[in-house]
């Protein structure tokens, strides 16, 4: 938990010089506005520098830890099953990609047998599509398959 | 009250009662599955009204949130784990219940006190709202700004533990809202080029991600938990005896929750813990609290569910929403082209008092449901998370690609929940992010407005007395949780002394 409080707060310090910086370059407008707008961002960066600076502070007087663990098997899985998804989602449109997303993710969360995956991999997201779109009239696309329909 | 007869005779159309009940029982089984919040589940099911008209829409989401809000206790008696975090004091008192063969009673107890916080916050509510909407409409720039600065240092007050954590999340909010054109000179703000930035993050694929694609990473990291009901569940309608008991404490609960609804900021979780607390210190015997008592369950049931009615107060009058529930309800009603505030009561009353007795009868629907149909709900609490997580991830991404039909929504939303998955870890709130969101262009373009207004002269803020009590009251919510460290340091000191 230290480690990782520290790391996040060293990020929102390089955060928030980043957006200092940026926001030093927006143009102040002539006119008899009082401030520009690169003001608000510049202070709010401020604040969370100083936020962040205070947290790092408030870490290191602690002693006592909590092991944290981010990154299991699953959660790396899933991150993988994620990313696939959105980039089989523009060839396959949401239902197909959707079904082999949820298929992975039953798998890796623990459904063991085979009825379970397909069963609730193909129910689901078929089930959601006809609600979205029969019912409620959100069209939702088909990917490269479009032109077939 | 002629207001409040033609909302009634609006609701009495078929299509309206249907999406209650509906709203209702999927909020009840949203709210009973642990994993599943009502700020989830109100953000997951927004995407099934954008193509409803705004009171059919509004009607669902209002059941889900009343739902939800209650059916949190089911899991938090029966198995120990609350269902959402508003049910948390719930388990103090109720799983003792459970424990000795009573979960029935316990159900049937915070059914009852549910039903009187939701019912009376939504009195308050139709009370209030009408002379605060009218008090409202002499707002102008300078209150705006100062209002939204009270919500904002909310934040502070409510962080608890991790208060630094806490405000670096709302200063995050606020810079995320920064995105996008300039309110008052139009210039483009961190868009880095990119014309989809103009116009900012959209605020519901961001809600999505921090409280539903953040709670799927969290399940994939827990992995797969066997829940199970393993006691049947009888004799629900609450004896005599056990309702004069919750009486008292769940009139004084459904207020408190109500007044903690109302305060920008401030949830149902601590409306019930504040409500569980009261209850202790009020009470005769206060030892006897955490052994399954009849007032452990209905002081934080009655206090949770107050929050309901109580959280529409400022988000229909004023435009700020109470909690992070109503921050979702407040982006619906922006998507169907409402602006929540003062306006809203004069311009589409027909709404507002539909709601107003939708909510009323939403109330109604949840008690009866929780007392006959409290079988199934139990059976919904076994459904096991390798299909459920799955089955939110998929809900995420229609969702989210729904309000526009645009896949870089989905990237946002995918983006900010692995934002909030990491947040979560290491003890860092999300929703002072939202009510940033929210809040933030409010508090900016008022306080540029008004400056501009006073030529640039910051006593405009003070000279007015609405926004001088604004600004004070932020002051003072700024300065509590330091004064409340003082203190508690101060009495530990003195109970170590006299040890």
């Amino acid at each position: 938990m230290r480690r990782a409080s520290l790391i996040a707060s060293v990020i929102m310090i390089l955060l928030s010089i980043g957006i200092f910086l940026e926001a030093s370059t927006f143009k102040k407008a002539e006119a008899a506005i009082a401030e520009g707008p690169g003001f608000y961002p510049q202070l709010l960066a401020s604040t969370l520098a100083i936020l962040s600076l205070l947290i790092i502070y408030n870490t290191l007087r602690k002693k006592d830890d909590v092991k944290l663990m981010f990154f299991n098997k699953r959660v790396v899985y899933g991150t993988i099953i994620i990313i696939a998804y959105c980039i089989i989602f523009n060839f396959l449109g949401f239902a197909l990609s959707s079904i082999i997303a949820m298929a992975f993710l039953v798998k890796i969360m623990g459904g063991t047998s085979w009825k379970t995956i397909i069963i609730s991999s193909t129910v689901i997201p078929v089930g959601i599509y006809l609600v979205f779109n029969n019912l409620l009239q959100v069209p939702l696309p088909w990917g490269i398959f479009e032109n077939f329909l | 009250m002629d207001n409040l007869l033609f909302g009634l005779t609006n609701l009495m159309n078929i299509k309206y009662i249907l999406l209650i009940i509906g709203g209702v029982a999927g909020g009840i089984s949203i709210g009973a599955l642990p994993g599943l919040t009502a700020t989830m589940g109100v953000a997951l099911l927004l995407p099934l009204t954008f193509g409803m008209e705004p009171i059919a829409g509004m009607l669902l989401l209002v059941g889900i949130y009343v739902g939800a809000i209650y059916g949190g206790s089911i899991s938090a008696i029966l198995i120990r784990t609350p269902g959402t975090p508003a049910a948390a004091a719930t388990v103090f008192d109720g799983n003792e219940f459970a424990k000795r063969g009573e979960g029935g009673r316990a159900i049937g107890i915070s059914t009852t006190a549910s039903f009187i916080g939701g019912f009376i916050s939504t009195v308050a509510l139709i009370t209030i709202s009408p002379t605060l909407a009218k008090f409202a409409l002499k707002f102008s720039a300078p209150e705006y700004f100062a209002l939204a600065l009270f919500g904002l240092t909310i934040i502070a007050s409510i962080s608890g533990e991790s208060l630094l954590k806490g405000l670096a999340s709302g200063v995050i909010g606020l810079l995320v809202a920064s995105i996008g054109l300039d309110p008052m000179t139009g210039f483009p703000r961190f868009t880095f080029g990119r014309s989809e930035l103009l116009q900012g993050f959209a605020f519901i694929p961001v809600m999505i991600g921090l409280f539903a694609v953040s709670q799927v990473f969290a399940n994939l990291s827990e992995g797969f938990k066997k829940r199970k009901v393993d006691q049947k569940v009888t004799r629900l309608i609450p004896t005599k005896e056990d309702l004069k008991k919750m009486l008292p404490v769940s009139l004084r609960s459904s207020l408190i929750g109500t007044f903690i609804g109302a305060i920008p900021g401030a949830g149902a979780d601590i409306a019930a813990f504040v409500s569980y607390n009261e209850a202790k210190r009020w009470s005769k015997h206060p030892e006897k609290f955490g052994t399954g008592i009849v007032e452990g369950v209905a002081a934080p049931e009655s206090g949770n569910n107050g929050v309901t009615g109580g959280a529409m107060i400022p988000l229909l009058t004023l435009g700020v929403p109470g909690d992070a529930v109503t921050a979702i309800l407040l982006g619906a009603l922006t998507l169907q082209g409402l602006q929540p505030g003062p306006l809203l009561f004069k311009d589409h009353g027909d709404i507002v008092y539909t709601i107003f007795i939708g909510l009323l009868f939403a109330n109604i629907v949840m008690l009866v449901m929780g007392l006959c149909g409290i079988k199934l709900f139990t059976k919904i609490v076994s459904v096991p998370d390798y299909i459920l997580t799955p089955a939110v991830f998929v809900l995420c991404i229609v969702g989210s690609y729904a309000i526009n039909n645009n896949f870089l929504d989905v990237v946002v939303m995918l983006a900010f929940g692995f934002l909030g998955y990491m947040m979560q870890k290491i003890d860092m709130p999300a929703s002072p992010i939202v009510l940033a969101l929210i809040l933030g262009p409010m508090a900016e373009s008022n306080l540029r407005r008004a400056l501009v207004l006073s030529e640039g002269d910051w006593s405009i803020f003070v000279t007015s007395p609405i926004s001088l009590t604004f600004l004070i009251f932020s002051a003072v919510s700024m300065a509590w949780p330091i004064f409340r460290k003082v203190y508690e340091g101060k009495m530990d000191k003195r109970v170590q002394a006299k040890m």
